[in-house]
């Protein structure tokens, strides 16, 4: 308990413009996949990015009485990593250099690197990745370079990893993959945080799933507590039936665009 | 799951080996730029062979006074002046390429080139100079102030306006277009003789090298490279996106601030000394990426030596062509240049 990540007033945009104002989340645990769900446009990147110090934001993100708002980029990625959506394409880089330079980009300048060498290969077989650990970046396939934005978070050990739509752009057999890398990470005692799309796949691997809409949390729980017809209808404006499939998981089918425009 | 120590070793093993094969291709390129280096010195109206070079070079009094005066007093300002450009603008190059997330950036198409013959230009033309210059300094330091000048504007666009890589990049080529016009308008209200000596300026001369110009050039490049070297790791975290960066503890505002600082003072010396040279500092990181990657702890004097190297080979050529006559470099350069550069796009629509 000493170690959960709490969110208190948390406020941030980009520039003039107010995305979230004022948004508060209770302890995130160790071992925890919380699932940031909602319609395009709810602020759940910008989140995100608030509690990565991305972006400029005002409020407390709190961990273990650290507020990590208010320390430098540098000290915060000890403790906070980020994972955007993709790997840029055209970086002509090997796997094992993109891993090392999550360490050695921010260390003083030509620092003892061996010991990043062994760090960056110990990520990269945490994730599956060590047959492509000397493989050119743009020879790996989609869900291999995820993987490979993963090792570059959990390098440093971090304790919190921030995922943006870690599963996106993934044929299933990937997202299966990816999601039991992050299910690893988390039973290891990660706290995790990741935005997701895709309700089902948020509903089948998280244990709390916080749904926002318009900068605000219209609901927070497990899966089941959050994916509700009526939730949904107050934050996509849709019909939709929530359904238990065979192997207990959630089901979500949206019928058509709800009739009541929801709070604008 | 758990990897064994000896498997970790292995791989490390692996890539030790890769990165002594990359220390490998940097010693290759550092002997084919010295190589082109000593055939500038052989080239020329009159004939020096390979041994006279030779011993010119490691005993100057044992030469005759015509053969000290050819390899000392022309030749070899010249040509220790194109190795220097080259590593100048390549350097420069490099690191607007990465900074700005983009393969055509250069100091030529991002109109610091460009800029700088404008400041030439109204030396030349209206002689316009600033105070306390000596005269024969003017061209260089209006060269220079315009150079420096413009690259910190684009690092005014990039403090003030938060611009991106992307509206760097198009403001750049706004300056490119905006400098060319006003090169064009000194052109048209210059004088027959002003004239003739702007276009000459712009087409880039190594013949206006002299030792004093080398030692400023040589003491910029010495007192900056080796920060651009030290930015390396943050340099290749920034290929793989601004946010992925941030996320590794890199301050990317601030880096992309101090690397266009650097770039001013590498461009700036380079053009205010010899005129407009395009594609070096375009052409030769490409060459370096190819054959090292983007590890920037190479790329960076893999550059460096890939723009010396294409300077001298340059310079070798401009008095080759055409015998007795010394073709402006920065026509050879473009000459050479061209091809290769599309050579570059096309390949990239194949793999693409």
């Amino acid at each position: 308990m000493t170690e959960a990540l709490s969110i208190r007033g948390l406020r941030a945009g980009y520039g003039p413009r107010t995305v979230i104002g004022g948004l508060s989340i209770s302890g995130i645990e160790p071992g925890q996949i919380v699932s940031l769900v909602g319609p395009n446009a709810a602020g759940k990147s910008t989140l995100l990015r608030a509690i990565a110090g991305l972006i400029a934001a005002e409020g407390e993100v709190d961990l273990a009485g650290r507020n990590l708002l208010a320390i430098s980029q540098n000290e915060r990625s000890k403790f906070v990593a980020f994972m955007p959506q993709s790997l840029p394409q055209g970086a002509n880089l090997i796997v094992l250099e993109a891993v090392i330079s999550a360490l050695s980009a921010s260390a003083p300048a030509m620092s003892h690197e061996t010991s990043f060498g062994e760090r960056a290969v110990r990520a990269l077989n945490r994730v599956g990745l060590s047959e492509q650990t000397l493989e050119p970046l743009e020879r790996l396939s989609g869900g291999q370079r995820q993987l490979v934005g993963i090792a570059q978070a959990i390098v440093r050990n971090p304790r919190i990893l921030l995922l943006d739509e870690p599963t996106s752009a993934l044929d299933l057999r990937n997202q299966l993959e990816i999601m039991s890398v992050i299910r690893g990470l988390a039973d290891e005692g990660h706290m995790i945080v990741a935005v997701m799309h895709d309700l089902a796949l948020a509903a089948r691997w998280s244990d709390r799933t916080i749904l926002l809409h318009q900068g605000r949390i219209v609901a927070d729980g497990t899966p089941a507590e959050t994916i509700t017809t009526e939730n949904l209808a107050l934050a996509y404006q849709v019909e939709a039936r929530v359904e238990r499939c065979s192997g207990g998981f959630l089901q979500v089918i949206a019928d058509r665009p709800s009739a009541h425009k929801g709070r604008e | 799951m758990q990897m064994d120590q000896q498997a970790i070793e292995q791989t490390l093993q692996s890539y030790r080996d890769l990165l002594r094969r990359r220390t490998a291709v940097l010693l290759l390129l550092l002997l084919c730029a010295l190589t082109a280096f000593f055939i500038d010195l052989l080239t020329g109206p009159s004939a020096l062979s390979p041994a006279q070079a030779l011993r010119g070079i490691f005993s100057p009094e044992s030469l005759s006074r015509t053969d000290y005066v050819i390899l000392w007093q022309v030749r070899m300002p010249a040509a220790v002046m194109a190795l220097l450009v080259g590593i100048a603008l390549a350097l420069a190059g490099a690191e607007m390429q990465t900074i700005l997330d983009n393969p055509l950036a250069s100091p030529f198409t991002l109109g610091v080139s460009h800029a700088a013959a404008f400041g030439a230009a109204i030396g030349i033309v209206l002689g316009a100079s600033f105070p306390a210059v000596p005269l024969n300094w003017t061209i260089s330091v209006n060269a220079f102030v315009f150079a420096f000048g413009s690259t910190l504007l684009l690092q005014l666009v990039a403090r003030h306006l938060g611009a991106s890589a992307q509206s760097l990049v198009l403001f750049g080529i706004a300056m490119f277009f905006t400098f060319e016009a006003l090169v064009k308008l000194m052109q048209f209200i210059a004088s027959e003789q002003a004239l003739q000596q702007l276009v000459f300026w712009t087409m880039g001369n190594l013949g206006r090298a002299d030792w004093t110009k080398i030692g400023y050039l040589a003491a910029a490049i010495a007192l900056t490279a080796p920060f651009t070297y030290r930015a390396s790791w943050k340099m290749t975290a920034l290929r793989m996106g601004d946010e992925r960066a941030k996320s590794f503890g890199v301050r990317v505002e601030r880096l992309r601030l101090i690397s266009l600082f650097r770039v001013a003072i590498f461009t700036s010396f380079a053009v205010a000394f010899v005129g407009t040279i395009g594609f070096i500092g375009l052409v030769a990181p490409h060459i370096a990426r190819l054959l090292v990657g983007e590890d920037h702890r190479f790329l960076f004097p893999a550059s460096a030596l890939a723009g010396a190297f294409l300077m001298s080979a340059a310079s070798v050529a401009s008095k080759a062509i055409l015998p007795g006559v010394i073709i402006p470099i920065g026509i050879v350069t473009a000459l050479i240049g061209v091809p290769f550069f599309m050579w570059l796009v096309f390949r990239r629509r194949y793999r693409s």
